[in-house]
């Protein structure tokens, strides 16, 4: 045969990205915003001129100012400090339960899709009801029966985030398992388990990868949801929600400062998550257009 | 029949479609493949040949139900087999390489590693045992460069690359009996020979048995030594290649050989109508709207087969 020369490779996932569509996303808005609430978190330490931890009694509700920079909350506690801090808790609970219900979606979505069936349907159904009651009450009710604590907290956001994903890989799966490189595959002798690992479930990941910004947005709005109604969170950790929820008593007084960072902190996460997600989805909506 | 026999297709019955109004795409196929021999399967679009294909792996679509008979692997009856035991002999013993090679690989992972997966998938042994015998495997195929190529996505390999690849990764554990359903169309003419003459060739040398499923009746002369002909999930006729081309009975197949030898200044030859729906079967023969010898009985009566000499049988009245 003659020398077929390798294509040039329109491929979306593993191409090496060119220098200017790296520089497009490494420089848009929500990139940025995502990249110094990173460094804000892990450098807190260094960036943190308080301990967040450590109530002040004489400097309760400061103003900002160059000492205080987000002002003092009414236990005298460094609110720039805090908010800082409270970015390692609210990213980290976040991203952790979203990874958890993504590890848990994607198999079952792979495997209802597959095999289809009353595996199927009982999946099915059960996404369903999970995903009709409303998941506030959910998480409240899940919290006063196992206890008002952090893990409780990413389980149960992790928990919600199952059916998103088992509906999505769920979707993908079902034209992948009329496609001929599955037949080829079973073919060859590949058992179910083989099968829906090797072949299946690479399949999946590119619409994944969109959904988990938007899932990271919404679980921090859930995060600091919960903990403003005091689930989650007990008060002297940092954690924007339950700052907001101490900081508002206050705003009638004419104290804006306790509520207002806190806010902007969940404001600026969650829209960048959200932005991102987004972005990458009309990306790849482009990408798959051609 | 006797220890010649390899596979034994008997009275294979199958259905696919909705449960309420399924299609009978299978309708009692009877066929042996003896060891070492090349048996070719042709018939119009439609006529069941793929689903034959399908039963005897257990691999129909999900829709799929076989209905009855039996298919002798080897003395086993495959409908029986436990399907771990399948699995096991799936690309193993048994393997397949269809049409659009292209799609039949995962476009994720480069393709030597699907083809050493397979390998390691049956036969154990270290990865980088795998690889080196995948590469060996596409070299033998006549891909250029193996070891580069083996490590290109399928994106990257053109249509005969592909088919190429497919039939490397079907042959790599050196099965027994190796069925390919069209297996060079929508493929260029010169390809189209080239993957013919590569498929003839590493059957020949390993003895292996081939099932060639084809509309050409060019490429199953080329390669097979015996045809069998199906018409609306039928078989109608069969016998050594030679005989059934020198003296065809069933008027489908003569017509279907007229197709391929067109006479001097006429048009292009065609069987007008269709292959039957086959949501119900037909009382009597399925090709009667078609035929032009068919008579008041071929309606009402199916039509037995006869052995008209030695290994060739046909169903049909007319005989």
């Amino acid at each position: 045969m003659a020398e077929v020369p390798l294509a040039e490779t329109p491929v979306v996932l593993f191409r090496r990205p060119r220098w200017r569509t790296l520089r497009r996303w490494l420089f848009c808005p929500p990139v940025i915003i995502l990249a110094l609430l990173l460094l804000g978190a892990v450098f807190a330490p260094q960036l943190a001129r308080y301990d967040p931890l450590t109530p002040s009694p004489g400097e309760k509700l400061q103003p900002p100012s160059a000492r205080h920079w987000f002002g003092t909350d009414p236990y005298g506690m460094d609110i720039f400090s805090r908010v800082l801090y409270a970015t390692r808790t609210d990213l980290t609970v976040a991203v952790l339960s979203v990874l958890l219900g993504i590890a848990a979606g994607i198999p079952l979505g792979a495997l209802a899709g597959y095999l289809g069936g009353w595996v199927d349907e009982a999946l099915t159904r059960l996404t369903e009801v999970m995903q009709a009651f409303p998941q506030i009450l959910f998480a409240m009710a899940v919290m006063a029966a196992l206890g008002n604590n952090l893990v409780n907290l990413v389980l149960i956001l992790a928990f919600l985030n199952v059916p998103v994903y088992l509906k999505m890989v769920r979707s993908v799966t079902l034209p992948l398992r009329e496609s001929d490189f599955v037949l080829a595959a079973r073919c060859a002798g590949h058992t179910t388990g083989s099968l829906v690992v090797r072949h299946i479930i690479p399949n999946t990941l590119v619409p994944v990868f969109s959904q988990f910004s938007l899932s990271c947005s919404y679980a921090v709005q859930m995060v600091a949801g919960l903990s403003f109604i005091g689930l989650g969170v007990k008060i002297p950790h940092p954690e924007w929600g339950s700052m907001i929820s101490l900081g508002a008593n206050y705003i009638v007084f004419g104290m804006w400062w306790p509520a207002l960072f806190p806010g902007l902190a969940t404001f600026l996460a969650a829209f960048a998550l959200h932005d991102l997600g987004q972005r990458l989805r009309r990306s790849l909506l482009r990408e798959a257009e051609g | 029949m006797s220890e010649q026999a390899l596979l034994q297709l008997r009275e294979l019955r199958a259905v696919v479609g909705p449960r309420e109004q399924p299609v009978h795409a299978v309708r009692g196929v009877s066929f042996t493949v003896r060891r070492g021999a090349r048996l070719g399967i042709i018939g119009e679009s439609g006529s069941g040949k793929s689903m034959t294909a399908l039963s005897i792996l257990r691999l129909l679509p999900p829709s799929g139900v076989i209905r009855g008979g039996k298919v002798l692997y080897d003395g086993r009856d495959l409908l029986r087999l436990p399907e771990p035991q399948m699995q096991r002999l799936r690309g193993r013993e048994i393997s397949l390489i269809f049409q659009n090679a292209a799609a039949a690989l995962n476009p994720l992972f480069p393709v030597g590693e699907q083809i050493a997966d397979v390998y390691r998938h049956h036969e154990g042994g270290s990865p980088r045992q795998a690889w080196e015998r995948a590469v060996a495997m596409l070299d033998a195929m006549g891909i250029p460069d193996a070891p580069r190529r083996a490590r290109a996505y399928p994106h990257q390999y053109s249509g005969g690359m592909a088919q190429r690849a497919m039939i490397a990764m079907a042959l790599i554990c050196s099965p027994r009996l190796l069925i390919a359903d069209e297996p060079t169309t929508g493929l260029d003419l010169t390809i189209q020979a080239q993957v013919l003459d590569l498929i003839q060739e590493q059957v020949q040398r390993s003895g292996t048995s081939l099932v060639l499923i084809s509309h050409d009746i060019a490429v199953i002369a080329e390669v097979c030594e015996e045809v069998v002909v199906m018409y609306a999930g039928e078989v109608v006729e069969s016998g050594p290649l030679a005989e059934v081309l020198r003296n065809p009975i069933n008027p489908y197949t003569r017509a279907l050989l007229d197709c391929f030898e067109p006479k001097e200044g006429r048009r292009l030859p065609y069987i007008a109508g269709r292959v039957p729906q086959l949501y119900q079967e037909p009382k009597g023969c399925a090709f009667f709207n078609r035929c032009p010898q068919a008579r008041e009985m071929c309606r009402e009566i199916h039509p037995p087969t006869v052995e008209v000499a030695p290994g060739h049988r046909v169903a049909c009245h007319v005989v």
